[in-house]
């Protein structure tokens, strides 16, 4: 009897569970051959050299989990696997990218909560969402293999912990806003190698009080949307390595802002979309003065500001409403590294093409020619061109 | 005698060309709770883009045909994007969390049957499968 109990209370609270929608688990892949080679002009300087490799393997893998609570309630997580990680052998990395409970009280007020990438310009939401983008090799910014140019997240803002978004039709048009604030940059946050409050702070957690903040505006009209986007929050240079030596001095946390502008129309078959990203930082004359002073002493290894910017525009055709082809030009620069963004930045020239077989799978094929210019201060030729040639082929599919 | 023959032809031509039409019509259609009796096509285009995801202040739930029929065709014409595109717009909503795409739904009957059954439900069919069940809100000519 006990037990006859004891079932009928188990099938009523598991029925009660699953009153709410199913658990839905879908995800995306990308994976890719590139064949990479890169030439120095004149020779590679001491320490450089010509190389010449082909890769291949699984750029990205997500996995998501979405949930409909009801009541307007839903939650997503979404774990990243990018370049082919194996803790076993240390490549690649794994991690938590987004987790979060949305709440859809009207189309003008979306609210999510938990670990969220922010709608900032109009690539950032889907940055490494492969299915939906035509690249293999995304614009420098956002792409896995550049990460260890310079951290995304110096240039866009952290994953916000607070989110509000919302759509406002007016007529034909319909006007766009978002607003968040969340963690700040990954460096304030404690971990093994940046212990900043030791036994107070846990690993993964802020040690400062500030937190990151932004938001966008912007439109929709027709197959036109435009928007611009803004945020602040702080460098830290508590620790900032001033010369090739690893001398490192405190120069404080550097407020800095954000700024962003994205745009995207299409019109007979041809669709451009453009990104600008520019990163300003508020620094006091004494830095300015220090910076000035370093570069003079070492201009191959550190610049004369901590400003940084990122473009890109891309002109695609869409032959048939599968088959598309485009052209795109990205930049990239972060002005206080000159020993990986040279004298001009990090540019690059891509052709490529994207054929969708069904709603899930995307065949891509890309080339790449990227370009920089160092001043190696050899005695002979001290300017010097590096040229990048990448040829690549890749899947991208969901389910 | 030739008179009549041609008047017959051109009858037959007349009547073939309006029931092409007829059927070339789709209709968007909602459950009969559904607090509205019309919606323009700006309402529709916002609806399936998922910009907007409510009518008369009540949440809707969209259907959606999966094989690319003329009605589909046509729907999507009138949305001003192909399929394809708009595949994109509802994976993009999905991965991003910021929206629930349509419900795929193989004939239009079953959109009809759905639909009617399923409360703030819209879906689209072609006129002449728009029954009792269901109201229509907007005829795509």
């Amino acid at each position: 009897m006990r037990l006859f109990a004891l079932l009928i209370i188990t099938v009523v609270l598991v029925s009660g569970t699953f009153a709410q929608s199913p658990l839905e688990v879908f995800g995306y892949v990308q994976t890719s051959f590139t064949s990479f080679q890169n030439n120095w002009e004149f020779e590679a300087p001491p320490g450089e050299a010509d190389y010449r490799y082909n890769y291949m393997g699984i750029n990205q893998l997500n996995v998501l989990f979405a949930k409909d609570f009801g009541d307007g309630l839903s939650g997503l997580i979404n774990f990243e696997y990018i370049n082919n990680y194996s803790s076993a052998n240390g490549f690649g990395s794994f991690n938590v990218q987004e987790a979060y409970i949305r709440w859809d009280y009207k189309p003008w007020l979306k609210v999510k909560f938990g670990m969220v990438i922010p709608q900032f310009n109009a690539m950032f939401e889907i940055y490494n969402k492969t299915p939906l983008l035509p690249y293999v090799l995304r614009p420098k910014l956002y792409e896995a293999n550049t990460g260890n140019l310079v951290d995304i997240f110096n240039i866009l803002p952290q994953r916000s912990l607070l989110h509000l978004n919302g759509a406002v039709p007016v007529g034909t048009l319909v006007l766009e806003y978002s607003a968040f604030m969340g963690n700040p940059p990954s460096s304030f946050m404690s971990s093994p190698d940046n212990d900043m409050i030791p036994g107070y702070v846990a690993y993964g957690q802020s040690a400062v009080a500030y937190l990151s903040r932004g938001g966008r505006v912007g439109f929709r009209y027709g197959d036109i949307r435009a928007g611009i986007s803004y945020a602040t929050d702080r460098a830290n240079q508590r620790a900032f390595v001033k010369d090739v030596d690893g001398t490192t001095v405190d120069l404080g946390d550097i407020p800095r802002a954000k700024f962003g502008a994205d745009f995207t129309a299409s019109l007979a078959g041809f669709t451009l979309t453009g990104e600008y990203l520019k990163v300003s930082s508020n620094t006091s004359s004494a830095t300015d003065d220090s910076l000035t002073a370093w570069n003079a002493a070492d201009p191959y290894f550190i610049g004369k500001s901590f400003d940084k910017e990122f473009y890109y525009a891309t002109l695609q055709y869409n032959v048939t409403d599968d088959l598309a082809v485009y052209a795109m030009y990205d930049y990239l620069n972060d002005s206080v590294d000159p020993f990986y963004f040279g004298l001009d930045g990090y540019y690059g020239y891509h052709l490529g093409a994207f054929y969708s077989v069904n709603e899930a799978v995307v065949l891509k094929f890309q080339f790449t020619n990227n370009h920089a210019r160092y001043d190696t201060q050899e005695p002979v030729n001290p300017i010097r061109g590096f040229e990048e040639l990448q040829f690549s082929a890749g899947v991208s599919y969901a389910f | 005698m030739k008179r009549t023959m041609k008047l017959c032809a051109l009858v037959i031509a007349l009547g073939a060309f309006a029931a092409s039409s007829a059927l070339a019509q789709v209709a968007v259609i909602a459950n009969k709770d559904v607090a509205v009796s019309s919606l323009d096509e700006t309402t529709v285009k916002n609806l399936y883009n998922l910009v907007v995801n409510e009518v008369g202040g009540a949440k809707v739930k969209l259907f959606d045909l999966t094989s690319d029929t003329p009605t589909k065709v046509k729907f999507f014409e009138m949305i001003g994007k192909p399929g394809a595109e708009m595949r994109k717009v509802w994976l993009k909503a999905k991965l991003t969390g910021n929206g629930t795409p349509p419900e795929g739904v193989a004939t239009e009957d079953d959109v009809v049957a759905k639909v009617a059954s399923t409360p703030g439900a819209i879906g689209y069919v072609s006129k002449d499968k728009a029954g009792a069940g269901v109201k229509v809100l907007m005829v795509v000519n």
